[in-house]
């Protein structure tokens, strides 16, 4: 089998250079919280040394050909394994946190199994020191199951993230997925949602930050099938001197998942004339009786908005940066209440830099 | 100490098109000035080009700031220099709220120098007050969603904290209905002072009546024709632009006749 870079649409991935990941393993520390409540009612919430063959022949065969997918498997030394067992209904967050700890590629794995007519909200946050690091995880909820997951990535100027991440839903099974790239360095990565069950939905957001000569590309599919599946995406990305952004927002919906309803949306920011954005919606419909919508956009900062800023004596700097923040607050108010919002907020502040009008 | 704001001979032109054509006009901190007109005859244009908006080009003639000429200054440093513009059209920021916004354009005047919480606090409570806001107002995302008449209250909460030496209002009372209009009227007579002028520019003279002006100014086809006192609007109320213009006999074509 000839192996290659992550094939996306528009997007030459080679260009990442992703080549890192080929790097000694780095050492990795991992923080567990909040598992109480999950072990007392007889889930698991561990690290492990290793996976299932099932688990990992399943994700390896969702893209036989990707190098850094097999790279990352070949790798593998740990995971981290929730399992939610039915009819279990979580009321805290279970939180990971990782970070590499010695030089070298990171290579993060996590499992996610949330049983029938379960609750739960996972939050990870991935922090700085990286090299170059692999984010490999799957998530399965279960029918009826409500499942809020949550990832914060924060790398080092240079780091090198790849992400490779499913999520399988049963029937009415639900899944909030909120992504944060407001890190340093490169990210290339998929986010793959399959609705298997009838009624299952998912809504999908991501946000993203990129400056200096960064390059970040995300695409993120849902697919459609069972009949009544809902889905939404919604991917907002600013950038900044010379750093490319690429998102891609891609539905599919089978012949067969009448009711089906896919909508999109992708919108890029871009506050310098030598930044490099692309937003590519893709839908695929192989059924008549779906409803389904996109909206892409690529654009500058609004001038009449910052005029009115600075007539307020605000510099362009902080002006700018209220703007971007009013053009990631869509994405940002899908974020789960609490800490995450909070340490997003933060960061994005310290990475956007002038006076923070949050925190002045 | 009394602040000038001094335009001399100003010639501006937007998309290659002129619209000011000469305009001179000196106004110091404890005065309150009026300019009245028809449409389409350069009010807008002169308060946004005394404000430093990119979209208007100076092609002759000078703003001054008690002497400085403000021509290479931007509309930010402007700002900080002590103008303000409350605007026509006002535009909407979601995703910061007004209270941050407010505190974020305050500490760019003195960044080195923060303003306390609790001062700031109790200063916008204060100004909300006075203009029958409500605290909500303030957790509201900037102008998003707000009606006409909320936004213009909005910019008179800025004016009443961000304490500029000179507001430029621009239409403040169009859109408004007669309760809205003496709330912001009571707004901008709070800040009389002799640290404090306005320059407000209206089609009407019902503004007039609960902002009192020392002098009112007619513009007309790029230029002020007519400067006077208060009576001089009452008596445009009563004749209207196009008999003050043939009585001047000015060669001008009103753009609503």
């Amino acid at each position: 089998m000839k192996m290659h870079t992550p094939r996306y649409a528009q997007m030459k991935t080679a260009k990442w250079g992703l080549h890192a990941l080929r790097t000694p393993l780095a050492d990795l520390a991992i923080q567990l919280a909040n598992q109480d409540e999950l072990l007392q009612n007889g889930g698991t919430f561990a690290v492990a040394d290793h996976i299932s063959s099932d688990v990992e022949t399943a994700h390896r065969q969702t893209d036989p050909e990707n190098a850094y997918l097999a790279a990352h498997f070949e790798q593998l030394t740990q995971t981290v394994q929730i399992e939610v067992p039915d009819q279990v209904q979580l009321t805290k967050p279970l939180l990971v946190d990782w970070q590499p700890t010695t030089p070298g590629n990171g290579n993060f794995h996590f499992s996610i199994r949330l049983g029938k007519n379960s609750r739960a909200t996972v939050i990870i946050t991935q922090k700085a020191g990286a090299i170059g690091l692999n984010s490999i995880g799957e998530i399965a909820v279960g029918a009826d199951a409500q499942l809020e997951v949550a990832e914060l990535n924060l790398f080092d100027h240079g780091s090198r993230a790849y992400f490779h991440q499913n999520a399988n839903l049963d029937r009415n099974a639900a899944l909030n997925w909120s992504i944060a790239q407001i890190g340093t360095g490169n990210v290339l990565g998929e986010f793959n949602t399959e609705l298997n069950g009838t009624g299952a939905s998912a809504n999908i957001q991501a946000v993203s930050l990129a400056k200096k000569d960064e390059h970040i590309g995300l695409q993120t599919t849902v697919g459609h099938h069972a009949p009544h599946t809902t889905s939404r995406i919604l991917q907002h990305g600013a950038l900044f001197a010379q750093a490319e952004t690429n998102l891609n927002a891609i539905g599919k919906i089978d012949h067969g998942a009448h009711g089906a309803d896919a909508q999109q949306e992708s919108r890029l920011l871009l506050l310098d004339p030598s930044a490099q954005g692309n937003a590519n919606p893709i839908l695929l419909i192989d059924e008549n009786d779906v409803q389904a919508g996109h909206a892409a956009s690529v654009g500058q900062v609004d001038l009449q908005q910052l005029y009115y800023l600075m007539s307020r004596g605000l510099t362009k700097e902080t002006a700018e940066n209220i703007l971007v923040r009013s053009f990631l607050a869509p994405v940002l108010s899908s974020l789960p209440a609490g800490p995450i919002a909070d340490q997003v907020d933060h960061l994005l502040g310290q990475r956007l830099g002038g006076i923070d009008p949050n925190e002045a | 100490m009394m602040t000038k704001l001094e335009i001399k001979n100003l010639k501006v032109e937007a998309d290659n098109h002129p619209i000011l054509h000469g305009v001179n006009l000196t106004v110091n901190t404890g005065e309150m000035h009026a300019i009245m007109g028809p449409n389409g005859t350069g009010k807008s244009t002169l308060a946004e080009t005394i404000m430093g908006n990119p979209h208007y080009h100076i092609t002759d003639g000078q703003i001054l700031l008690d002497g400085v000429d403000l021509a290479t200054k931007k509309v930010d440093e402007r700002a900080r220099a002590g103008l303000f513009l409350a605007m026509q059209y006002p535009a909407e920021i979601p995703g910061i709220t007004t209270a941050n916004f407010l505190r974020a354009a305050i500490n760019a005047r003195h960044p080195e120098q923060p303003i306390a919480i609790p001062k700031f606090m109790s200063e916008l409570n204060n100004a909300l007050d006075l203009l029958d806001m409500s605290q909500k107002t303030a957790n509201r995302y900037l102008n998003a969603g707000f009606s006409g008449g909320e936004k213009k209250r909005n910019e008179i909460l800025q004016l009443l904290m961000l304490k500029p030496k000179f507001a430029l209002l621009d239409e403040i009372d169009s859109g408004l209905d007669i309760d809205a209009l003496k709330v912001v009227a009571k707004g901008v007579n709070a800040m009389r002072g002799p640290e404090f002028a306005t320059v407000m520019i209206t089609h009407y003279q019902r503004l007039l009546d609960y902002i009192v002006p020392d002098v009112v100014h007619v513009m007309m086809g790029g230029r002020i024709v007519k400067t006077g006192g208060p009576d001089l609007a009452k008596h445009l109320e009563k004749t209207g632009y196009a008999c003050l213009r043939d009585e001047l006999g000015l060669d001008i074509e009103l753009v609503d006749e």
